[in-house]
């Protein structure tokens, strides 16, 4: 009985205290040749926020580190999607205050390469239709009377031949290819698990 | 012994429900980014009036072009004027929303050019302005890890600081502009304010559906019981005398940058439609 009771209190506390002060989450998902990306902000008071990304591999389940150009440290992981030859396609964006214009980098996971492709003037967006070599984003603008409107701006990325087309909505908590399957958990945005299954191995990981 | 099992469970319960812990309540004070909208800013007055509420607006210089000289700028000093009369405070979101901190570390824009956009709005506004000042994104407000862009924030914050400018952050960011978390405003709103005890909320007047449920957002932060209040709450500066520097500041050019261009475009569309009809 005693310990139910010290159980109840250490994790009444723990809610009540974890505080603002500071927080890391995962901010969505996407699927490469051989593993899953995570994006990862961590946000502390007072600082700016900072972000990488958490590669898992598919069939060890083991994580490594994938850090972002110095230029991007400070913007949010927003979309992920992988392409042929290793390439994998990260959209960031500034997301504190206001959303500012997406940009659209390559990172080549076999030479780790990173290269700026595109930027888009869609400052706000979650649905995205996925074509070969190329991205519908739908804008949410306002008209000229000041009512909310859809717009389609596509982002052309000849550099990129993407294996899964298709609508999606981001962010991504969720994605699966045969026998392996990735999700995130926890409270919606404020994701603190990754739970990977790969056949018949499961492993969690905290940002 | 049933006292400790009361305050136990008392606590645990709390802790996951949506309500803050312990039933506890805290004033939160509105502000909101980004304008005036020559539509959307006349309706969020409304809902504040309706609501007995003084919140806070930090206004980009952009939408003054040219000053009270240019009449086709006359929609925003009107809705200025009465922001100012219903007791709400206007601050400066400085000229275009830019990244000025991002504008110094890529090189984009000079020293001069940055420090330019920072203060020369309080010319233009000055006869409404409040001595506050909301950066663009925060950037340059916060402490970075990377010390190329902590130097360049240093000089933000002490371009600010000599303009006379008291700089206002956010406790509470609702992210109401985000197609993302659309449907999280509320329940993050309300988190975040039991996560920080309370304090300055972020929303933007030049978002429709922020106008749009400003109302029943309002209503549900006082059915927490939470008190919405004044930012002299949290700002005491803000009743203080505009400092006799941000009035002699430079006249404004013309846009510098894409990005500011793209945030401000569908509130020039709307004065144009205005204007037509």
């Amino acid at each position: 009985m005693k310990s139910v009771f010290l159980i109840l209190i250490w994790s009444s506390l723990l809610v009540c205290f974890s505080t603002f002060a500071e927080s890391t989450v995962f901010t969505t998902l996407g699927l490469g040749d051989k593993s899953v990306f995570a994006g990862i902000k961590k946000q502390v008071k007072g600082m700016e926020p900072e972000t990488y990304i958490l590669e898992v591999s598919f069939k060890a389940l083991s994580q490594s580190k994938l850090d972002l150009p110095k230029e991007l440290i400070h913007r949010e992981v927003v979309g992920l999607y992988g392409a042929e030859k290793g390439k994998l396609l990260v959209i960031t964006q500034r997301t504190v205050e206001q959303g500012d214009r997406p940009e659209f980098h390559l990172y080549n996971t076999q030479s780790k390469e990173w290269k700026k492709l595109a930027e888009s003037d869609c400052l706000s967006f979650s649905q995205v239709k996925v074509e070969k070599s190329a991205l519908h984003l739908t804008c949410l603008e306002h008209d000229k009377k000041g009512d909310e409107i859809e717009v389609i701006k596509k982002v052309d990325l000849p550099e990129m031949k993407f294996k899964v087309l298709g609508e999606t909505t981001l962010p991504l908590k969720r994605v699966e290819r045969d026998a392996f399957k990735a999700e995130l958990l926890g409270e919606v945005f404020e994701w603190q698990e990754l739970k990977v299954h790969y056949q018949k191995k499961e492993k969690t990981f905290r940002p | 012994m049933k006292k400790i099992i009361f305050i136990t469970l008392s606590l645990f319960v709390s802790s996951v429900h949506a309500a803050c812990p312990g039933g506890k309540t805290y004033p939160v004070s509105l502000t909101f980014d980004d304008g005036p909208h020559p539509t959307l800013t006349p309706k969020v007055l409304k809902i504040l009036e309706e609501e007995k509420i003084k919140a806070s607006f930090f206004v980009l210089g952009e939408h003054f072009p040219g000053g009270k000289s240019n009449p086709a700028n006359k929609w925003a000093y009107d809705l200025l004027e009465k922001e100012k009369k219903a007791g709400h405070y206007i601050g400066s979101h400085t000229f275009h929303h830019i990244d000025h901190s991002q504008m110094l570390s890529h090189h984009k824009m000079s020293e001069a050019e940055v420090k330019n956009n920072i203060v020369r709005s309080g010319a233009l506004i000055k006869d409404y302005l409040n001595p506050i000042l909301r950066l663009p994104y925060g950037a340059g407000s916060f402490h970075s890890s990377n010390p190329v862009v902590q130097k360049n924030n240093d000089l933000i914050m002490k371009t600010i600081k000599e303009a006379g400018y008291k700089h206002v952050g956010w406790d509470i960011d609702t992210e109401d502009w985000n197609a993302k978390k659309r449907a999280n405003v509320l329940p993050s709103t309300l988190k975040q304010i039991c996560q920080t005890h309370g304090g300055v909320i972020l929303f933007h007047d030049i978002q429709a559906n922020t106008v749009a449920h400003l109302r029943e957002w309002i209503h549900a932060i006082r059915a927490e019981g939470h008190t919405i209040v004044g930012l002299e709450h949290f700002v005491p500066d803000v009743k203080k005398p505009l400092p006799a520097a941000i009035c002699e500041m430079p006249a404004p050019g013309k846009p510098i940058s894409k990005q500011s261009e793209d945030l401000s475009h569908h509130v020039h569309q709307a004065v144009q439609h205005i204007k037509k009809d």
